[in-house]
């Protein structure tokens, strides 16, 4: 297998990297890790597969999605698919999910219930549960002969009670929330058989006590619009959502209940989960699901010392957490995995150590650390490197405030952290009121900050920063400090020589100027409406790879500029702006050209033994040189380059075009 | 390719260098000030790479050995101690141990032709930036004779003469001269002479050493991370309706990093017949797999067994490191503009990473004038623009802010990276100052909200502890304090200072750090006193209790419990995660995710991932100290298993000690880890499986009853939505048995494990 000799090839590379081990902050992959962790969900998909939901639907003809999901019953089963996938691909896979179907002709579930088929018992979804769904869906399994509807009554409390079975089943993990997912038509079941529906409303209501909750997702019929009170919200404590004809806006909704918290189902606040239809605007809808992917949990809980700690001095400390908001998310690591056994098995690793002098192999108490000065080795112990990054007490301190200002925007080196205050209500207040302060007299806070025992040490400008809220009083912006990293003065690099440039003249920037607002981007920058395209395109290409299907070309790719609209909008006031440039550009380089000649005399001969490579040959005076006939080709090629004309290839191409130059001058 | 560079040290060692104690300097004498100055000059030249060759030459010894006196005779009492190489550590501990004395009052002047000879036969016409630096008190007599040929010598030959004089007058100190000897004060005068022919530069001693003690930064030379365009538009659709300006990425702040340590094989320094030692330490990889879940033992598995995967889900896929680019797509280099957006809608906290400046291509009057329209534009627009930034053909792209800067006669841009929507969390916080009672109405009143007063008081406390004035300058004038060129990075310091340090005297502990760089990571002294009684006011104010030693211990992971796990754990593993961040900048290309997958497994020691129920609470505590990796949620969730297994299969109350130790360490850890409604959600259902089992577990209840032992509320953990009433009453009212549905609860246990357990008891 080809791959042993890239691993072998790393390795060779891998003391060299060692090396760095003991530069780096200890736990970036560690923030983004623990920022990845999931609380585990349970859902039961039950899908109702009798002859009405296998009945074409006539769609509407708005949605151009529609076509596939003409058969109510596969479009149910493809936006299951499409749920399913979009939890394999984020990072919360831990969730578990079950399908079953009820209606069937054939039925297969623990209880002998008929009319039950369970197709899938609840675990983590994966490739091969997908693979069947998309068969269903795609009508490439012939449903009716593998499972077959029925229209013959049967209770729907099986259902109910079948579905508790399969959560009573899943004792080895402990869920954080336990829901089923009802699809159907059927508005009013068992009308006329009162024991059948009483059963069937104990069932349910049984099933809502012991903490799982029930989800109905309705669909119209042709000629019949499902009734809410029919017997569902009469009868059963359940969250309602119709599901619109659009394929798309299932998927999302699907996805955003699967997603909600548990907390918000069970307060007191139902009723501010409005019926799910396709007026709701989806946008809204597809950020909630985001912000529900990643629970919020603290990277570190430390005092914040205001002030004193010494003795004689009065301590003024209080407790904070401190969270990532933003933070470089990496694409998932390549792990090692034997695969030649039935099952595959992720591999551990370990790292052997040895000595190359003895031959022997090292324990770590065996390993000391050097750094190579004046050609010899100068060797610490672990504990002393250790004594050496530590620098100062944990937690943040206090030194002092100063004007917001101060923090210039060069003054950053790594992403912010967030901070909130933690329980303690002295902590509460004593927070809320700096913050407030800070903000009302636009200060920042410089503090040391030493995030753990053994993190590296750094100077931080905390930022009071504002609560926003939108619609509805939604949190837009949350309240707190945010925690800017400043450089050190070793990590600020002075701005290069040739940032000293002669400033545009006022026609050119007048010219210019109004394409800000002709492209101004409303209401600022909002990171979620650019997916990063790398991740996008990784997922494509596994997913590809995994369903068996041609890895696609491109990639849907946010951060391509709008050329069209673009040029609609600024084309000539940028053509204009060229335009003027251009004329300028004659003039500038005629100057340059002067200035250049003036310098190299006055510069005696220091100046002149530098040689004259091609790089600088923009300088030297070509006129003259050419007059002399002492001018490279190079320095011809930067030249016409300087002008912005692209240089001939042929020598006597590019001696014409030199001359047309000089002479228009 | 860096400069060579040649220098000469030529150090006055005559006996007034050594035999008077200087005062007020704690004994040392003239010579023990210059080598402290020619050490630190030195160090600081140790660990350049770049080619250096350096000599030392004394004067004022007692023998003579150098090439001019071999030739000619003359030149007595000059010994050249190190040919001129690469400064490495023996001159180093010579300067420092074993500088040498001498009785005999030397010409400074001799060694200064001595080293112009040796300097024009070392760098013949080569390039080189030449050097010579003199070290001397100024008292032996010179021979002003040669003066002329001296100091032409020095011209023409471009070399650059530093002489550092031991009380030689300073600017900074005022000295008294009437103790100067004539001959010092003569030569002194002579040497001025020598400096300014010679376009050299003469120090005191005094202020060479205060400059030396400040910590050296070394330039780093800018380097550009892009060369391309800055477009608007594409020029390749609509040529002369874009805007395209030649730009250079350099980076303006970037996290400086001192050379790294290496593995070192201790083995080796104890081994006794190798000669030659390298100390070195090679690594190798070895992998196993766990065959049988049931059986805790893991077997070897050759490499090339293994394969390279990507998880999807609980499914691999197989990628091998050739095929890595299946994942890459087709971008090409470029800077270009998406949309602009006000200055005041842009949150500086969305700033990625490090800065970056971006200024015209070098020597491009046309790009210049160009992009500094465009900077103008934006500035005067109050605006800045969101751009799309690919730095090479393939690589994916990334989102950036361009944001104008002009400071006369400097103009550029600063780049910085913003997020993409997979870098930024939502995550929502109670309101700070809008607290909403059950009755929707908002709070005027409320523990959570400061009064009045105490805002008052910390209105005066910021402004009490302003920086701006809190230092004072050379002129006693007040200045901003803690500037950020005025922060030296401490660990960095350290380690330069330990290492060499440690170089000189190999036996000795660690040095002390620096005091200066102590001061600076805590409060002033005087901003401290000024503001004592405040905050005595405001800490009975804001009722502000000694933080019971919450945070001081408290991990994130967990509180107290992980003390001694934290000193357990290897230094390996606190800095595997090291290269990691090094991928981050850039290295990416060379070192693909190969590498970064291996160097996360690097050293990993097996983890405990499971709660066992023969050591629930020491499993449970370690898996929530992981810090390689999140466990707190599998471990929270096991750990409410064994709770409830302990329940469920006590004989009579023989578990419940156990099983309320557990749930009591729960409740703590969940409280503390965000996990407060996963506890309660437990703590119901336990309360449900304890009442509905068979035979009950009422008398459990009762148990917790006494230990006061309810739901996490809302004044323990923000993630709580349950109030102290709630809890309360939770704990109190006790179910009826009741026709739920029957949770059939197979024995998940091995019965064997069980037994164990019950002969524990």
């Amino acid at each position: 297998m080809s791959s042993s000799n890239t691993i072998s090839s790393s390795w060779a590379s891998f003391s060299d990297k060692d090396q760095d081990e003991f530069d780096a902050e200890e736990d970036i992959g560690e923030e983004e890790k623990m920022l990845m962790t999931s609380n585990r969900d349970a859902v039961i998909f039950v899908i109702d597969a009798s002859f009405s939901m296998m009945k074409k639907n006539h769609s509407d003809g708005i949605d151009e999605a529609v076509q596939v999901a003409e058969i109510p019953f596969r479009s149910a089963i493809q936006c299951i698919s499409e749920v399913m996938t979009s939890k394999l691909l984020s990072d919360n896979t831990s969730d578990l999910i079950g399908v079953m179907f009820m209606g069937t002709k054939k039925s297969s579930n623990t209880l002998q219930k008929e009319h039950i088929y369970v197709l899938h018992n609840l675990d983590s979804p994966d490739i091969q549960r997908v693979k069947e769904l998309n068969n269903i869906g795609s009508g490439e399994v012939d449903f009716d002969n593998e499972y077959g509807s029925t229209d013959e009554e049967y209770p729907i409390g099986d259902v109910f009670w079948i579905c508790s079975e399969l959560f009573n089943k899943e004792t080895s993990k402990t869920l954080k929330t336990k829901r089923i997912f009802l699809i159907t038509d059927q508005d009013n079941p068992h009308t006329s058989n009162p024991v059948l529906r009483s059963t069937a409303i104990t069932r349910a209501r049984d099933l809502t006590e012991s903490g799982i909750q029930i989800n109905l997702f309705s669909l119209n019929k042709l000629d019949h619009t499902f009734n809410f009170n029919a017997f569902y919200s009469v009868n059963i404590n359940l969250m309602p959502a119709i599901l619109p004809s659009s394929f798309k806006s299932n998927i999302l909704i699907i996805l955003y209940i699967f997603n909600l918290n548990k907390e918000i189902i069970q307060s007191d606040e139902i009723d501010e989960i409005p019926y799910y239809n396709a007026q709701k605007n989806f946008e809204s809808l597809v950020s909630q699901i985001m912000a529900k992917e990643s629970p919020r949990r603290s990277l570190f809980s430390i005092p914040f010392r205001l002030f004193g700690g010494d003795e004689g001095t009065p301590e003024l400390t209080i407790g904070i957490k401190g969270y990532a908001m933003v933070i470089e998310k990496k694409k998932p690591l390549a792990r090692m995995v034997h695969m030649r056994s039935e099952t595959t098995r992720l591999a551990e690793s370990r790292t052997k150590y040895v000595c190359m002098d003895t031959t022997q192999e090292l324990m770590s108490d065996d390993i000391k650390y050097c750094y190579e000065y004046g050609g010899e080795k100068i060797a610490f112990t672990k504990a002393e490197v250790a004594e050496l990054r530590r620098f100062g007490q944990k937690g943040l301190t206090l030194i002092g405030f100063k004007p917001s200002s101060v923090v210039k925007l060069h003054y950053n080196i790594e992403h912010p952290l967030f901070l909130y205050p933690d329980e303690g209500v002295s902590s509460r207040r004593t927070f809320a009121a700096l913050h407030r302060k800070m903000l009302e007299m636009d200060k920042v806070a410089i503090c040391y900050f030493v995030k753990r025992d053994n993190s590296l040490p750094s100077f931080v400008a905390l930022k009071a920063q504002a609560e926003k809220l939108g619609e509805e009083k939604r949190q837009l912006i949350p309240p707190g400090l945010n925690m800017i990293h400043l450089p050190f003065v070793d990590d600020i690099r002075p701005l290069p020589p040739h940032a000293e440039i002669t400033s545009a003249p006022d026609e050119m920037i007048d010219l210019l100027k109004p394409i800000v607002d002709k492209l101004h981007m409303k209401d600022g920058f909002d990171p979620s409406k650019f997916n990063n395209p790398e991740f996008i395109r990784f997922y494509d290409v596994l997913q590809s790879m995994a369903f068996d299907k041609e890895i696609p070309l491109g990639v849907e790719d946010s951060t391509v500029p709008k050329f069209a609209t673009i040029n609609k909008r600024v084309g000539k006031i940028i053509e204009a702006f060229n335009h003027e440039a251009d004329q300028r550009s004659v003039e500038l380089l005629a100057n340059q050209m002067t200035i250049q000649s003036k310098k190299s005399t006055s510069r005696g001969t220091r100046g002149a033994t530098r040689g004259t490579n091609s790089s600088e040959s923009s300088n030297v005076d070509i006129k003259s040189l050419w007059e002399k006939g002492k001018a490279t080709v190079d320095q011809l090629k930067a030249y016409i380059q300087a002008t912005g004309a692209k240089p001939a290839r042929l020598k006597a191409d590019l001696i014409n075009q030199i001359e047309g130059i000089l002479s228009s001058n | 390719m860096a400069d060579k560079k040649c220098t000469i040290f030529i150090v006055d060692v005559g006996p007034t260098m050594w035999e008077v104690k200087r005062d007020g300097s704690e004994g040392s004498t003239a010579l023990d000030l210059a080598r402290k100055a020619l050490l630190a000059m030195l160090e600081a030249k140790v660990t350049i790479t770049s080619i250096l060759r350096e000599r030392l030459i004394v004067f004022g010894t007692d023998e003579t050995s150098n090439q001019l006196n071999e030739q000619t005779g003359e030149y007595e009492n000059i010994t050249t101690l190190y040919p001129i190489e690469q400064p490495q550590l023996p001159i180093l501990r010579t300067v420092n141990n074993n500088m040498p004395r001498g009785n005999v009052q030397a010409d400074a002047f001799d060694a200064m032709i001595v080293s112009l000879n040796m300097i024009e036969e070392h760098c013949k016409k080569l390039k080189y930036t030449k050097k010579i630096y003199l070290f001397t008190d100024g008292e032996s007599p010179i021979n002003q004779y040669d003066f002329d040929r001296v100091s032409s010598q020095i011209l023409s030959q471009n070399i650059e003469l530093n002489i550092l004089g031991v009380d030689f007058e300073d600017p900074d100190i005022r000295h008294s001269e009437e103790n100067k000897t004539e001959n010092k004060k003569r030569n002194e005068q002579f040497l001025r002479k020598l400096a300014d022919k010679c376009k050299g530069t003469i120090f005191s001693m005094e202020y060479v050493l205060r400059q030396l003690s400040k910590p050296y930064i070394r330039p780093v030379k800018p380097t550009s991370v892009y060369r391309g365009t800055l477009t608007l538009g594409d020029p390749e659709t609509y040529k002369s309706a874009s805007l395209v300006i030649d730009v250079e990425l350099i980076a303006r702040s970037m996290k400086a990093k001192l050379k790294s340590f290496k593995k070192y094989s201790a083995l080796a320094e104890t081994a006794n017949n190798i000669e030659n030692k390298t100390y070195e330490v090679s690594q190798s990889r070895t992998y196993s797999i766990t065959v049988d879940e049931n059986v805790n033992e893991k077997v070897d598995v050759p490499q090339d067994e293994l394969d390279r995967a990507y998880a999807l889900g609980k499914t691999f896929i197989p990628i091998s490191k050739q095929d890595e680019n299946v994942f890459s797509f087709e971008s090409s280099p470029c800077l270009s503009i998406i949309s602009f957006i006000g200055k005041e809608e842009f949150r500086r906290e969305l700033i990625l990473l490090n800065v970056f400046t971006v200024v015209s291509k070098k020597d491009d009057p046309v790009a210049a004038q160009r992009l500094s329209s465009f900077i103008h534009v934006l500035y005067e627009k109050d605006s800045y623009a969101i751009v799309r930034f690919v730095k090479k053909n393939f690589e994916p792209p990334k989102l950036g802010v361009l944001i104008p800067y002009i400071k006369p006669p400097k103009e550029c841009l600063y780049f910085a990276r913003i997020p993409f929507k997979e870098d930024y969390r939502r995550f929502t916080f109670p309101s700070l100052d809008r607290i909403v009672s059950k009755t929707r109405k908002e709070l005027e009143v409320h523990e959570y909200l400061p009064t009045e007063e105490m805002l008052n008081k910390m209105g005066k406390f910021i402004e009490d502890l302003d920086l701006m004035n809190a230092a004072i300058d050379d002129d006693g004038n007040p200045r901003e304090y803690l500037k950020v060129k005025e922060c030296f990075n401490p660990v960095n310091v350290m380690i330069k200072k330990a290492v060499s340090h440690k170089a000189l005297y190999p036996e000795e502990p660690l040095p002390q750090p620096d005091p200066a760089l102590k001061a600076q990571t805590r409060m002033l002294p005087s901003l401290v006193e000024k503001n004592k009684e405040l905050v005595n006011e405001m800490r009975s104010l804001f009722k502000i209790k000694e933080v019971k030693g919450k945070g001081k211990t408290t991990k994130r992971r967990f509180a107290d419990a992980n003390v001694t796990v934290e000193q357990n754990l290897s230094l390996d593993q606190l800095l595997s995660n090291g290269k990691h961040e090094d991928l981050e900048k850039g290295k990416r290309s060379k070192t693909d995710n190969g590498d970064r997958e291996n160097t996360l497994m690097l050293e990993k020691q097996e983890p405990i991932r499971e709660v066992s129920l023969a050591d629930p609470v020491g499993n449970f505590k370690e898996m929530i100290a992981n810090r390689e990796e999140d466990l707190v949620t599998t471990a929270v969730e096991q750990m409410c298993q064994v709770v409830e297994h302990f329940v469920k299969s006590s004989f009579g109350t023989s578990l419940y000690d156990k099983a309320l130790e557990c749930l009591n360490l729960l409740r703590e850890t969940c409280a503390k880890e965000n996990e407060s409604e996963l506890f309660n959600k437990f703590l119901r259902e336990l309360k449900t499986i304890v009442f509905t089992t068979n035979p009950p577990r009422t008398n459990f209840w009762e148990l917790l009853e006494r230990n006061k032992l309810s739901l996490i509320i809302n004044t323990e953990a923000d993630d709580s939505m349950t109030t102290e009433k709630e809890a309360e009453e939770f704990l109190k009212m006790k179910l009826e048995r009741k026709s739920i549905i029957e949770t059939a609860d197979e024995e998940q246990m091995p019965t064997d494990e069980l037994l164990n357990l019950m002969d524990d008891d």
